[in-house]
């Protein structure tokens, strides 16, 4: 039977989710044409004439569009999550009834007719999850460009866009503070959790600059805090309860896994070796332990173990049931690391993973054997 | 035309100025309050959206799309201070000028006053 694994998320929070932001959406169409209407009559009934009163209109007409402009990225995003919404839960369907049917055919004492129809099971969920993945990958580039284009609504030469560009940049407190890299470049700190959400602290380009905090929603309650428009002081940065992590400088690196804090070092150290071990692969860290460690743009985990630091104690039975236990795990891989052990111990390992059953065998990877 | 007039039936605290400007300085005061109120409106949808954009991120069960809405959420935010400064400098420039209108004006009175006192 297919190992399939029951793909996350929740497709009913991303369908409401959608419709609130196709909601605001809106309500941005409705803004800019407020601000058309308001700012035209203010000129008008002002009875404002020359250079000053130009350049007003010039501004807020700016403004108007940029806030009109808003309206498109938000209803392509909301447009694709739900799109993204039916096949998650369609695959999260299929796995369950794959899951059912392989229940009754083990039940039933793998009788053919039950074993024919879970695997009949099996080939939908995997159709189901493939397309799920790949729909997957596809909103994501979806909401990226979206984004991009939200970042471009007042366009690069327009009044706007310049006055923007000539304000001061607020005084970044946290990028200031010692240890945490050179305060003149843009810093983006993560502090990435797991059921509750990443906590996200970024500030953005330095024609810009607020400070901004996101703590994505989750039991404990979101919180978002934004440096007020026009308030150029000295900032408030709160510490939402439930910090889950250490901060992470991502302004130093191309890219950080946002859950690398979650590994053990031992785990940190296995994460390059198995990358140089399949370079066409791309591993990630799990957000969530339950399925290993890592996992790989196929969406197959891995679950780690081999700890130089357990030699101090070395129990060779124990290390022998804790293999036993892996490989019954769900995840798609154990790999079993034996860097920096002694040549005793790997030795007798060795003869242990080569003692398996094949199936089990076939299932683990083995780095510094 | 070359002076002022600042009083007179209708259109009373109109200032018209040669071929500069005129302005009742009274409407952008007011003018100054309504931006303020579209102001909080953006800022009020604009929670909606990170906070839709963040929730999704926290629901989507997919890495990349995770990523690619926390992205999203972050670039609302730049955007939306970015609009929520833009009408602040409005309502503040409205209010200022008309402060700034409203003095010239004054001044303006105080002067042609003084003026006429000295014909009389």
């Amino acid at each position: 039977m297919s190992r399939l694994m029951m793909p996350g998320g929740e497709p009913a929070v991303l369908e409401e989710l959608a419709s609130s932001l196709e909601a605001a959406a809106t309500g941005f169409g409705g803004l800019a044409r407020s601000t058309h209407q308001v700012t035209v009559s203010v000129r008008q009934g002002a009875e404002w004439t020359g250079d000053a009163a130009d350049a007003y209109t010039a501004f807020t007409g700016n403004l108007g569009q940029g806030v009109a402009a808003v309206e498109t990225p938000l209803s392509r995003i909301a447009s694709s999550v739900r799109d993204y919404a039916g096949l998650l839960r369609t695959a999260q369907q299929k796995v369950a009834a794959y899951a059912s049917a392989a229940e009754t055919a083990e039940v039933s004492g793998n009788g053919s007719a039950y074993v024919t129809v879970a695997q009949g099971a099996a080939q939908d969920a995997e159709a189901a999850v493939s397309a799920w993945q790949a729909v997957g990958d596809r909103v994501a580039a979806e909401v990226t460009s979206a984004a991009g284009q939200l970042g471009d609504v007042f366009g690069a030469q327009g009044p706007v866009q310049n006055w923007l560009g000539s304000q001061p940049v607020p005084l970044d407190t946290l990028a200031g503070s010692p240890g945490l890299g050179d305060p003149v470049m843009p810093e983006i700190l993560k502090t990435p959790g797991m059921e509750f959400g990443p906590e996200i602290l970024k500030t953005p380009g330095a024609e810009l600059g607020p400070e901004i905090l996101i703590n994505l929603p989750g039991e404990i309650g979101p919180e978002i805090l934004i440096t007020r428009p026009g308030d150029l002081g000295s900032e408030t940065l709160k510490t939402p309860p439930g910090l889950l992590g250490p901060l992470i400088n991502y302004s130093k690196q191309e890219e950080v896994d946002p859950y690398l804090w979650r590994l053990s070092e031992s785990e940190r150290g296995t994460l390059p070796r198995l990358q140089a071990m399949f370079p066409g692969r791309v591993f990630r860290v799990s957000p969530e332990e339950r399925d290993g460690e890592y996992f790989d743009d196929l969406g197959r985990t891995y679950d780690q173990m081999g700890d130089p630091e357990t030699l101090q104690y070395w129990n060779a039975q124990k290390f022998f049931r804790s293999i036993n236990n892996h490989v019954l795990k769900s995840a798609t891989f154990t790999v079993i690391d034996l860097t920096g052990f002694s040549n005793h111990v790997i030795s007798d390992i060795t003869n242990y993973v080569n003692s398996l059953p094949e199936g089990q065998r076939a299932n683990i990877i083995r780095i510094g054997f | 035309m070359i002076g002022v007039a600042v009083t007179g039936a209708g259109w009373k605290g109109l200032v018209s100025v040669g071929q500069g400007f005129s302005v009742r300085a009274s409407k952008l005061q007011v003018g100054s309050q309504d931006v303020a109120g579209l102001q909080g409106r953006c800022e009020v949808v604009a929670r909606d959206v990170v906070d839709a954009l963040a929730g999704m991120a926290g629901s989507a069960g997919h890495p990349a799309l995770a990523s690619a809405l926390t992205g999203a959420a972050g670039q609302g935010l730049v955007t939306f201070w970015a609009i929520g400064t833009a009408y602040q400098h409005v309502s503040d420039g409205l209010n200022a000028s008309a402060e700034t209108y409203s003095n010239a004006e004054r001044a303006i009175a105080v002067k042609a006053g003084t003026i006429f006192r000295d014909l009389r």
